[in-house]
Protein backbone atom coordinates (compact mmCIF):
# COMPACT_ATOMS: atom_id res chain seq x y z
CA UNK A 1 0.00 0.00 0.00
CA UNK A 2 1.09 3.39 -1.17
CA UNK A 3 1.05 6.08 1.96
CA UNK A 4 0.08 9.78 1.00
CA UNK A 5 3.33 11.44 1.04
CA UNK A 6 5.29 8.87 -1.11
CA UNK A 7 2.62 9.63 -3.79
CA UNK A 8 3.24 13.32 -3.81
CA UNK A 9 4.53 15.10 -6.83
CA UNK A 10 5.88 18.55 -7.64
CA UNK A 11 2.18 19.47 -8.94
CA UNK A 12 0.69 18.36 -5.59
CA UNK A 13 3.08 20.28 -3.64
CA UNK A 14 2.04 23.72 -5.58
CA UNK A 15 -1.32 22.26 -4.71
CA UNK A 16 -0.53 22.04 -1.06
CA UNK A 17 1.53 25.01 -0.61
CA UNK A 18 -1.31 27.01 -1.84
CA UNK A 19 -4.00 25.33 0.34
CA UNK A 20 -2.02 25.46 3.28
CA UNK A 21 -1.45 29.42 3.28
CA UNK A 22 -5.21 29.71 2.68
CA UNK A 23 -6.02 27.51 5.55
CA UNK A 24 -3.20 29.08 8.00
CA UNK A 25 -4.39 32.81 7.11
CA UNK A 26 -8.22 31.70 7.89
CA UNK A 27 -7.59 29.87 10.66
CA UNK A 28 -5.02 31.92 12.67
CA UNK A 29 -6.58 33.74 15.55
CA UNK A 30 -4.60 37.23 14.57
CA UNK A 31 -5.81 38.94 17.70
CA UNK A 32 -3.69 37.11 19.53
CA UNK A 33 -0.95 37.17 17.13
CA UNK A 34 -0.58 41.06 16.64
CA UNK A 35 -0.71 41.46 20.38
CA UNK A 36 3.16 39.67 20.40
CA UNK A 37 6.02 40.95 20.83
CA UNK A 38 7.27 41.64 17.27
CA UNK A 39 10.01 39.01 17.02
CA UNK A 40 7.06 36.33 17.69
CA UNK A 41 4.40 38.06 15.77
CA UNK A 42 6.86 38.45 12.99
CA UNK A 43 8.02 34.58 13.20
CA UNK A 44 4.39 33.28 13.08
CA UNK A 45 3.13 35.35 10.11
CA UNK A 46 6.87 34.05 8.19
CA UNK A 47 5.06 30.46 9.29
CA UNK A 48 1.70 31.61 8.28
CA UNK A 49 3.14 32.38 4.66
CA UNK A 50 5.76 29.34 4.38
CA UNK A 51 4.48 26.69 6.14
CA UNK A 52 8.02 26.17 7.49
CA UNK A 53 8.41 26.09 11.11
CA UNK A 54 12.08 25.08 11.03
CA UNK A 55 13.08 28.15 8.79
CA UNK A 56 10.80 30.48 10.86
CA UNK A 57 12.56 29.45 13.95
CA UNK A 58 15.96 30.16 12.29
CA UNK A 59 15.25 33.18 10.88
CA UNK A 60 13.97 34.48 13.70
CA UNK A 61 16.15 32.85 16.29
CA UNK A 62 13.11 30.76 18.80
CA UNK A 63 13.59 27.59 20.05
CA UNK A 64 11.39 25.15 17.26
CA UNK A 65 9.46 24.04 19.96
CA UNK A 66 8.69 27.01 21.55
CA UNK A 67 7.66 28.73 18.28
CA UNK A 68 5.43 25.57 17.67
CA UNK A 69 3.41 26.55 21.40
CA UNK A 70 2.84 29.33 20.18
CA UNK A 71 1.42 28.22 16.62
CA UNK A 72 -0.68 26.23 18.49
CA UNK A 73 -2.11 28.93 21.21
CA UNK A 74 -2.60 31.23 18.06
CA UNK A 75 -4.85 28.21 16.35
CA UNK A 76 -2.59 28.04 13.29
CA UNK A 77 -3.14 24.66 11.93
CA UNK A 78 0.04 22.36 11.33
CA UNK A 79 -0.02 22.05 7.64
CA UNK A 80 3.62 21.74 4.89
CA UNK B 1 13.91 -4.53 11.76
CA UNK B 2 11.98 -1.93 11.13
CA UNK B 3 13.77 1.71 11.60
CA UNK B 4 12.67 4.84 11.88
CA UNK B 5 15.06 7.82 11.62
CA UNK B 6 13.14 11.32 13.49
CA UNK B 7 13.66 15.05 13.15
CA UNK B 8 12.49 17.63 15.60
CA UNK B 9 10.16 18.84 12.92
CA UNK B 10 7.94 15.43 13.65
CA UNK B 11 9.04 15.61 17.04
CA UNK B 12 7.92 18.47 17.98
CA UNK B 13 3.91 17.98 17.22
CA UNK B 14 4.33 14.37 17.63
CA UNK B 15 5.22 14.58 21.73
CA UNK B 16 1.91 16.38 22.11
CA UNK B 17 -0.40 13.73 21.03
CA UNK B 18 -1.89 11.32 23.45
CA UNK B 19 -1.50 8.10 21.98
CA UNK B 20 2.78 9.09 20.90
CA UNK B 21 3.37 5.90 22.43
CA UNK B 22 1.78 4.01 19.95
CA UNK B 23 4.98 4.55 17.83
CA UNK B 24 6.43 1.71 19.17
CA UNK B 25 4.10 -0.55 17.88
CA UNK B 26 5.15 0.56 14.24
CA UNK B 27 8.96 0.83 14.28
CA UNK B 28 11.21 -1.75 16.23
CA UNK B 29 13.97 1.54 16.73
CA UNK B 30 14.49 5.07 16.39
CA UNK B 31 17.65 6.54 15.31
CA UNK B 32 18.16 10.31 16.32
CA UNK B 33 21.00 11.91 16.02
CA UNK B 34 21.96 14.60 19.19
CA UNK B 35 21.01 17.85 16.94
CA UNK B 36 17.55 16.74 18.14
CA UNK B 37 18.30 15.99 21.76
CA UNK B 38 19.81 19.70 21.63
CA UNK B 39 17.11 21.31 20.66
CA UNK B 40 14.66 19.77 23.20
CA UNK B 41 12.43 22.43 24.83
CA UNK B 42 9.08 21.44 26.22
CA UNK B 43 8.78 19.07 29.14
CA UNK B 44 6.25 16.66 27.41
CA UNK B 45 9.30 15.88 24.42
CA UNK B 46 11.21 15.55 27.25
CA UNK B 47 9.64 13.20 29.06
CA UNK B 48 8.75 10.89 25.77
CA UNK B 49 12.51 11.22 24.61
CA UNK B 50 13.36 9.84 27.83
CA UNK B 51 11.03 7.35 27.92
CA UNK B 52 11.71 6.06 24.79
CA UNK B 53 15.70 6.06 25.67
CA UNK B 54 15.42 4.67 28.71
CA UNK B 55 13.84 1.54 27.43
CA UNK B 56 15.82 1.30 24.81
CA UNK B 57 13.33 1.85 22.15
CA UNK B 58 15.49 5.05 20.69
CA UNK B 59 18.92 5.25 20.09
CA UNK B 60 21.15 8.26 19.75
CA UNK B 61 23.35 7.65 16.77
CA UNK B 62 26.82 9.00 16.81
CA UNK B 63 27.47 11.15 12.97
CA UNK B 64 30.22 9.40 11.04
CA UNK B 65 32.05 10.80 8.21
CA UNK B 66 29.76 9.05 5.86
CA UNK B 67 26.80 10.83 7.31
CA UNK B 68 28.58 13.90 6.96
CA UNK B 69 29.12 13.50 3.16
CA UNK B 70 25.42 12.80 2.51
CA UNK B 71 24.46 16.06 4.16
CA UNK B 72 26.88 17.77 2.46
CA UNK B 73 26.03 16.32 -0.96
CA UNK B 74 22.08 17.06 -0.07
CA UNK B 75 22.78 20.63 0.97
CA UNK B 76 24.51 21.00 -1.95
CA UNK B 77 21.71 20.17 -4.15
CA UNK B 78 19.18 21.40 -2.02
CA UNK B 79 21.21 25.43 -2.22
CA UNK B 80 21.39 24.76 -6.12
CA UNK B 81 17.46 24.79 -6.50
CA UNK B 82 15.53 27.31 -5.83
CA UNK B 83 12.27 25.50 -5.30
CA UNK B 84 13.80 23.88 -2.27
CA UNK B 85 13.82 25.50 1.11
CA UNK B 86 16.88 25.90 3.07
CA UNK B 87 17.77 22.34 4.62
CA UNK B 88 18.85 22.51 8.36
CA UNK B 89 21.24 20.35 9.99
CA UNK B 90 19.01 18.49 12.11
CA UNK B 91 16.90 17.09 9.35
CA UNK B 92 19.70 16.90 6.72
CA UNK B 93 21.27 14.97 9.59
CA UNK B 94 17.90 12.69 10.40
CA UNK B 95 18.24 11.94 6.41
CA UNK B 96 21.70 11.06 6.25
CA UNK B 97 21.16 8.46 9.12
CA UNK B 98 18.30 7.21 7.45
CA UNK B 99 20.29 6.72 4.59
CA UNK B 100 23.18 4.95 5.80
CA UNK B 101 20.90 2.47 8.31
CA UNK B 102 18.36 1.78 5.82
CA UNK B 103 15.39 3.98 7.88
CA UNK B 104 12.39 5.18 6.90
CA UNK B 105 12.76 8.98 7.33
CA UNK B 106 10.04 10.32 9.84
CA UNK B 107 9.97 14.40 9.10
CA UNK B 108 7.49 17.13 8.72
CA UNK B 109 10.05 19.29 7.23
CA UNK B 110 9.48 21.31 3.94
CA UNK B 111 12.83 21.17 3.11
CA UNK B 112 13.13 17.50 3.23
CA UNK B 113 9.84 16.66 1.56
CA UNK B 114 10.33 19.28 -0.97
CA UNK B 115 13.78 17.29 -1.93
CA UNK B 116 12.53 14.48 -1.87
CA UNK B 117 9.56 14.96 -4.25
CA UNK B 118 12.22 17.04 -6.63
CA UNK B 119 14.88 14.81 -6.29
CA UNK B 120 13.59 10.79 -5.06
CA UNK B 121 17.22 9.69 -6.52
CA UNK B 122 18.77 11.67 -3.85
CA UNK B 123 16.49 9.83 -1.21
CA UNK B 124 15.51 6.73 -1.70
CA UNK B 125 14.10 6.14 1.96
CA UNK B 126 10.64 6.69 2.40
CA UNK B 127 9.09 9.45 4.15
CA UNK B 128 6.67 9.34 6.19
CA UNK B 129 4.70 11.85 8.03
CA UNK B 130 2.15 12.36 10.60
CA UNK B 131 -0.54 10.93 8.44
CA UNK B 132 1.31 8.25 6.81
CA UNK B 133 2.51 6.76 10.63
CA UNK B 134 -1.46 7.47 11.72
CA UNK B 135 -2.34 5.27 8.40
CA UNK B 136 0.02 2.47 9.62
CA UNK B 137 -1.57 2.10 12.96
CA UNK B 138 -4.76 2.36 11.19
CA UNK B 139 -3.59 -0.47 8.65
CA UNK B 140 -2.34 -2.24 11.84
CA UNK B 141 -5.65 -2.28 13.87
CA UNK B 142 -3.66 -0.17 16.72
CA UNK B 143 -6.15 2.49 16.13
CA UNK B 144 -9.35 1.28 15.04
CA UNK B 145 -11.77 3.98 12.49
CA UNK B 146 -15.33 2.10 11.83
CA UNK B 147 -15.94 4.79 9.24
CA UNK B 148 -15.34 7.71 6.86
CA UNK B 149 -16.43 10.57 9.53
CA UNK B 150 -13.68 8.45 11.99
CA UNK B 151 -11.16 8.02 9.35
CA UNK B 152 -11.77 12.35 8.72
CA UNK B 153 -11.35 12.81 12.47
CA UNK B 154 -8.26 11.36 12.59
CA UNK B 155 -7.32 12.88 9.38
CA UNK B 156 -8.50 16.49 11.32
CA UNK B 157 -6.54 15.75 14.04
CA UNK B 158 -3.36 15.58 12.11
CA UNK B 159 -4.14 19.11 10.65
CA UNK B 160 -5.18 20.65 14.04
CA UNK B 161 -2.52 18.49 16.17
CA UNK B 162 -3.18 20.77 19.38
CA UNK B 163 -6.23 18.93 19.26
CA UNK B 164 -5.18 15.28 20.04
Amino acid sequence: MAYPTELLTPKDLEVLEEWGRRVRREKANWKFINSLPDKFRKALEYYIETGDIRAASVKFDINIYLLNELRIKAGIPSTI
Amino acid sequence: MKLASLDTCFLIDWALYRHRDYITKIFDKILVSEHVLREIYSSKALDFVTELLSKGFMTLVPLTSQEEEIARRLITTALSDPRIPELHETEVYAVAIALTYNAIIVTENKAVLWLKVYYPNEIPQPIWRSIDVLLELVKRSVIKVNSVEEALKVGRRVLYRHQT
